[in-house]
């Protein structure tokens, strides 16, 4: 077919716009096209680099640091790092991966040394920096490495960022300082407090020198995920008290999850007289709740196998069964014998098989 | 009368094409704008964080299930299941679903594994094809491995066995014929542990193409790029997809795929919303969609997050032949997915994904190689009635060219300033030579895929089709 004369000119008319456009885009691609291979090799190339630097001085601290705690009083150590332009931020890394693995007198003369070389004063002045991503970093170390003189004001400030992982090391920072605040800091906590946050905390507390707060104290807190917290602190670190007065508030807590752990704990540490109360609580929860109510009531109650067993049929979960099944075999007098009837026997099909799953595949 | 036609025809396409083309180039910009934040966020939250914390945290951190559901999978079976008993983490289980292979998949678990059979109760929450039996190691060090050898009923069907038999709080599914870092639960987890407001019910993480790479025992020693054309290009894809496309959607809480490759679930939600469809190809995708929607509907505040780190290293097709059943079975499955959930195509009910994602992935997912493919049909056009001429054509052309490397070298350079996924000089130069080839045989070859991938869900076709397998590269 021949040419359509007369719209090749309007189509050039109509595209001129386009045209226009396009062209001011194609030559930002192509500026792109040739920065970014060069960007990416340079970056490789500057990554190397660093890294290789980093690895030498790394190399070069290690050795110096490894003469020092040999002998603290190695002149050539310390008079080493002092004179050589100081590189205080990977010194302050290799100090707090070494922190990591040492411990007793090797650890408190990494710290001296810390001191020694004014690392404090360094981090110190990196928390103060406009860099959330910093301020991370450098209150991570400061923790980890005992640097305690930044201002409270300033880790205040940290306390209400939105940023967990800035909140969770400030917070940390001020327990250090004053360990006496842990309950106060906690209990004035607005934020929830999460999971990651929570087992921080908990490696916090089991290298923290000084005795364990009362985590009781924090049971009552308006925020329940600090409740939640406090309560599972409580069980880890087994602070049983005589009685559970005082606290069957938190079973009807409006917050799942501390109904849930305080069932959980009450069930651990088998406190003694709460059958009625768990008989009467036992159908009005989720099944994790019911699983610790069994628990509890099976190893800790003059309960008997029909008993529990009613349970087992009052229930359809398979779950639930299985633990209901699982708690007779393992604290119930007579419970293995029973297990090994259920298996034989052949009128309930399920129940057998549950019971033969149970000895074949979960104890 | 043609002159006519065409006079009247031609300023509506012209401008139909220009705002789509414009449209598809802003998007893609927002999204690379979007990707490199997120990138730098997670980057700068992650620099000091220490995932032993989680590790140590002993009965705090919450137990997971990793389901690997396999097919004909005996060339690497052995491999992915030894990195996934190595994973660096307390509270884990790693459940094995054979689904009805024909070679000896099994035979080589058992054999490599020393498993044996045990009786084992299933508590059938979803329904599923029979299962033939439960397989646990005689030795102790494999205690938390179990495998489940069921009759064939496709990938859906096995991870819905994986479900049930699964006993921990998180499941994450994987693909068999992966490799997954040792340290990958502890870093899909930690965004889950972490959430605050909004609850994180699904993470995704990365998956990189291991074909190239060497391994040793189940664990990656080198990374390496393929030695092929048609698997560079893969991998470029890949680093594009993941590292700009889900990290953009994940800024900004709009992900629509969780891939089925690696991704972590709470296990009592995907119970909740049925788990996954059988009768449905891209069964990750739709779960993901139907998983967010049923939380959208009950109105519950959550977040689904993508992290970055090359977790997972995959095996990506080696031959055209597989890669084409491969790529005709995602779009067919992206069609399905959409068709089921049609109801939130710019519905506000539904968030970011209904009003940004679905439109996004009809538009500019599935409606793209026909809007290419027209495009070029109108331009042969207007080309052989002399309307245009062969430098307006090469024009844009070499417009769309353009702007298609500039998005691969993005990809490309993300990878290099995040993870430095490919270490070596002269595998970064190979990729960005690669990038320049993608136009010539790989573009087109998608196109034609994906038009393919549309003919056959019209006609119903709703197979896999085989994948074959080649094993890991081993040192």
């Amino acid at each position: 077919m021949g040419p359509l004369y007369g719209l090749h000119e309007l189509y050039l008319k109509e595209f001129s716009f386009h045209y226009r456009v396009l062209l001011i885009i194609m030559l930002f691609y192509i500026i792109l096209i040739i920065t970014i291979p060069l960007l990416t090799i340079g970056v490789r190339a500057l990554r190397r680099m660093r890294q290789r630097r980093r690895m030498r001085i790394i190399e070069f601290y290690k050795a110096d640091l490894f003469n020092y705690l040999i002998d603290q009083a190695h002149p050539a150590a310390i008079l080493n790092m002092k004179c050589s332009k100081l590189k205080k931020n990977q010194l302050i890394d290799v100090i707090y991966e070494l922190k990591r693995y040492m411990t007793g007198e090797d650890r408190i003369l990494l710290l001296a040394l810390a001191d020694k070389l004014e690392l404090g004063d360094y981090a110190k002045k990196k928390v103060a920096s406009l860099f959330c991503y910093k301020k991370v970093y450098y209150l991570k170390r400061s923790v980890s490495l005992s640097f305690l003189d930044i201002p409270e004001k300033q880790l205040d400030k940290n306390m209400h960022s939105r940023n967990v992982n800035r909140r969770l090391y400030a917070m940390q920072a001020l327990m250090h300082k004053s360990p006496d605040r842990i309950i106060p800091l906690l209990n004035g906590y607005r934020f929830k407090l999460t999971l990651w946050e929570q087992m921080n905390l908990y490696d916090f507390f089991l290298s923290l020198n000084v005795s364990l707060p009362d985590f009781h104290l924090l049971a009552f807190s308006p925020n329940s995920s600090v409740i939640v917290f406090a309560i599972r602190m409580v069980r880890v670190f087994y602070q049983k008290r005589g009685s559970i007065v005082g606290y069957e508030s938190l079973l009807h807590h409006p917050d799942l999850q501390v109904q849930g752990e305080m069932f959980r704990t009450m069930a651990e540490f088998g406190y003694s007289g709460l059958e009625k109360l768990f008989e009467h609580f036992i159908w009005k929860y989720h099944s994790q709740i019911q699983s610790e109510i069994i628990t509890y009531l099976a190893r800790y109650t003059p309960m008997r196998i029909d008993d529990l067993m009613a349970y087992f049929y009052e229930n359809q979960s398979v779950v639930f069964r299985m633990h209901v099944l699982y708690c007779l075999y393992n604290f119930m007098e007579g419970g293995k014998e029973k297990i090994m009837y259920f298996i034989n026997q052949k009128e309930d099909k399920e129940l057998s098989v549950l019971s033969n799953h149970l000895v074949t595949n979960v104890i | 009368m043609i002159y006519k036609i065409v006079e009247f025809l031609m300023p509506i396409v012209d401008n139909m094409v220009f705002i789509y083309s414009l449209m598809l180039v802003v998007s893609y910009i927002l999204m690379g704008i979007l990707a490199m934040y997120a990138l730098a966020r997670y980057i700068h939250s992650n620099k000091s964080t220490d995932y032993n914390t989680i590790f140590h945290a002993d009965s705090l951190a919450p137990g997971i299930s990793v389901i690997a559901s396999c097919y004909n999978e005996s060339a690497v079976v052995a491999d992915s299941v030894r990195s996934l008993l190595n994973l660096h983490y307390n509270d884990y289980e790693v459940i094995v679903v054979n689904d009805g292979s024909k070679d000896n998949t099994l035979e080589t678990l058992c054999k490599e594994f020393a498993l044996q059979k045990i009786d084992y109760y299933i508590d059938e929450k979803l329904f599923t094809k029979p299962v033939r039996g439960v397989y646990r190691s005689s030795n102790k060090a494999f205690h938390n491995l179990l495998v489940v050898d069921k009759e064939n009923g496709g990938k859906s069907d096995a991870m819905n066995v994986g479900y049930n038999v699964a006993s921990k709080l998180y499941t994450v599914s994987i693909d068999v014929d992966s490799i997954l870092a040792s340290d990958a639960l502890l870093k899909l987890i930690k965004p889950i542990v972490e959430s605050a407001e909004k609850s994180v019910v699904s993470v995704g993480g990365a998956v990189h193409v291991a074909n190239g790479c060497l391994f040793n025992r189940g664990v990656l020693v080198e990374r390496r790029i393929p030695k092929g054309n048609n698997a560079k290009l893969q991998v470029v894809e890949y680093l594009r997809a993941f590292l700009v496309g889900r990290m953009a959607f994940g800024q900004i809480n709009g992900l629509f795929l969780v891939s089925g490759a690696l991704g972590i679930f709470r296990k009592d939600l995907v119970l909740t919303v049925g788990g996954y469809r059988t009768d449905c190809i891209g069964e990750d995708m739709e779960l993901t969609i139907r998983l967010r929607e049923y939380l959208y509907e009950h109105k519950i505040s959550h977040k689904v997050v993508y992290i970055p780190e090359p977790l997972l290293w995959t095996e990506v097709p080696p031959t055209l032949k597989v890669m084409e059943r491969q790529r005709t079975r995602w779009t067919r499955g992206l069609i399905d997915s959409l068709r089921l959930h049609k109801n939130l195509f710019f519905n506000p009910r539904y968030g970011v994904m209904g009003i940004v994602t679905y439109p996004y992935f009809v538009f500019f997912e599935w409606f793209a190689p026909f809007v290419e493919v027209l495009g070029i049909v109108y331009i042969i056009l207007l080309f052989s009635l002399g309307i245009i001429k062969w430098e307006v054509y090469l024009f844009l052309l070499l417009f769309m060219y353009m702007f298609g490397i500039c998005f691969s070298f993005l990809g490309i350079f993300l990878g290099e300033m995040t993870y430095h996924v490919y270490n070596r000089k002269r595998d970064l130069w190979s990729l960005f030579l690669s990038s320049l080839t993608e136009i010539f045989l790989y573009h087109p070859r998608l196109v034609f895929w994906s038009i393919k991938g549309n003919w056959m869900f019209f006609r119903g076709k709703k197979n896999w089709g085989e994948m074959t397998r080649q094993g890991f590269g081993k040192k």
